[in-house]
């Protein structure tokens, strides 16, 4: 049997005019689900922000403090300049990423769309990959370092003549981790189907969702363009 | 010659629909046009999901997307394409996250929307709704909104105002998947791949 596309376009309108004489809605019910999913949603996301605010406050509020007491002591300041930079890069990017994924019109052409979704995407992995990658040694020893001084008044690099190289030692190992994180990764991006989770890590910190988000980039561009007549 | 298809999707008059003032209003005016049209939900489903399952947890995606984009639907383009954009928009973005799923805590049928009827026309056997099925499974997410709409009975100006590219790309690409399913009917006829 011979079937071409005009043959398939026939089944198809044919089983859509059954389909509409069949398909029935429930209106009321759907009237009521919808307002109250509705307002859900709205809520949901408002308390996201309000949330990480509310979360990030303390920190920004004791970095701050901390700062303008030790603005005269660059072994204390410039680790707690770097922790409070980090944090209010991190809300900044978190509030504005989620705020442009709600704000995205589906109502768009599909080409237009799924390029915006795709470039959100990229934003939101790396900012994943370099938050983690930073993060590990930022909220470590520069972390530990201001809270010990400005919560207990102690200073961690005086109280034992080991303490200096213990904590050069970590900040290297800390700076170390950074492209040794990125090779294992790598490594394993791609080989732990056992574990979704990790491999959804793995894959974030090695960078190969952004390369998934940039071949499906390309794919839309390439889709964009008429094809060569063959 | 062979008369036109009229659209399997009658749009409604509703370019530039003067924008009801009440949210009242508004949800009622939405219920209707949804309810007209609602069965654009379940085809593009059936395009993009071959998993019962994971069909209604997309038409669900679909639904909430429709509704929360509401608000900003303007009349410039007609209900049913700017529907139509939402829905395939919706599932490509579902199509590429593999594993995510809505797992709402609302079933579809709280919704008022019944997937059996939609499910026993487009899941029955048949050689037709078989060799339809093979294809789409062959096809990417781009070219089977493509597909969708030409089954639809879309114009190529029609189906580029969904899609984004030129009606001149949207014929070229639709006459490539013509021949291409040729192709391969002919190829399975012979009992080769094609």
């Amino acid at each position: 049997m011979n079937i071409t596309l005009d043959d398939l376009k026939t089944e198809w309108m044919a089983r859509d005019r059954q389909l509409e004489t069949q398909l029935r809605m429930n209106t009321s019910m759907l009237r009521e689900t919808l307002l109250e999913k509705y307002s859900a949603s709205l809520g949901s996301a408002t308390r996201g922000n309000v949330f990480q605010i509310l979360f990030t406050i303390p920190f920004l509020v004791f970095f701050g403090w901390f700062i303008a007491r030790h603005i005269g002591e660059p072994a204390f300041l410039l680790p707690a300049l770097l922790l409070q930079i980090w944090t209010v890069v991190m809300l900044a990017l978190n509030i504005h990423q989620r705020s442009q994924l709600r704000g995205l019109d589906y109502g768009r052409p599909v080409l237009e769309l799924q390029r915006e979704v795709e470039q959100i995407k990229i934003t939101r992995l790396n900012t994943f990959k370099w938050a983690f990658l930073t993060g590990q040694l930022l909220w470590w020893i520069p972390f530990v370092l201001v809270l010990f001084k400005g919560l207990m008044g102690v200073n961690l690099y005086t109280v034992s003549a080991f303490m200096p190289t213990f904590i050069a030692w970590n900040i290297a190992v800390g700076v170390a981790f950074i492209p040794f994180a990125l090779w294992v990764s790598k490594l394993l991006s791609g080989r732990l189907g056992g574990s979704p989770r990790f491999q959804k890590f793995t894959d974030g910190i090695a960078g190969s969702d952004v390369v998934v988000a940039r071949e499906f980039l390309d794919k839309l561009a390439r889709f964009g363009r008429e094809p060569a007549r063959q | 010659m062979q008369a036109k298809p009229s659209p399997a999707v009658i749009p409604l008059n509703d370019r530039h629909a003067p924008m009801p003032s009440t949210p009242a209003e508004r949800t009622g005016e939405f219920i209707t046009r949804l309810e007209t049209h609602q069965r654009i939900l379940f085809k593009v489903a059936y395009m993009y999901c071959r998993d019962r399952d994971d069909r209604q947890d997309l038409v669900q995606e679909m639904l909430i997307q429709v509704w929360r984009s509401y608000e900003h639907f303007d009349g410039r383009v007609q209900f049913s394409t700017w529907m139509y954009r939402i829905a395939v928009n919706v599932a490509i973005t579902h199509y590429r996250s593999e594993g995510r799923r809505l797992r709402d805590t609302v079933p579809l049928e709280e919704y008022g929307l019944d997937i059996a009827a939609a499910d026993a026309l487009f899941d029955c056997d048949g050689d037709n709704m078989l060799a339809l099925r093979q294809m789409i499974d062959g096809l990417d997410e781009l070219n089977r909104a493509l597909i969708l709409l030409f089954l639809e009975g879309f114009s190529s100006e029609e189906i580029a105002e969904v899609v984004g590219i030129s009606a001149s790309n949207v014929s070229t690409r639709i006459n490539r998947l013509k021949t291409r399913l040729q192709a391969e009917f002919n190829a399975q006829r012979e009992g080769k791949p094609a």
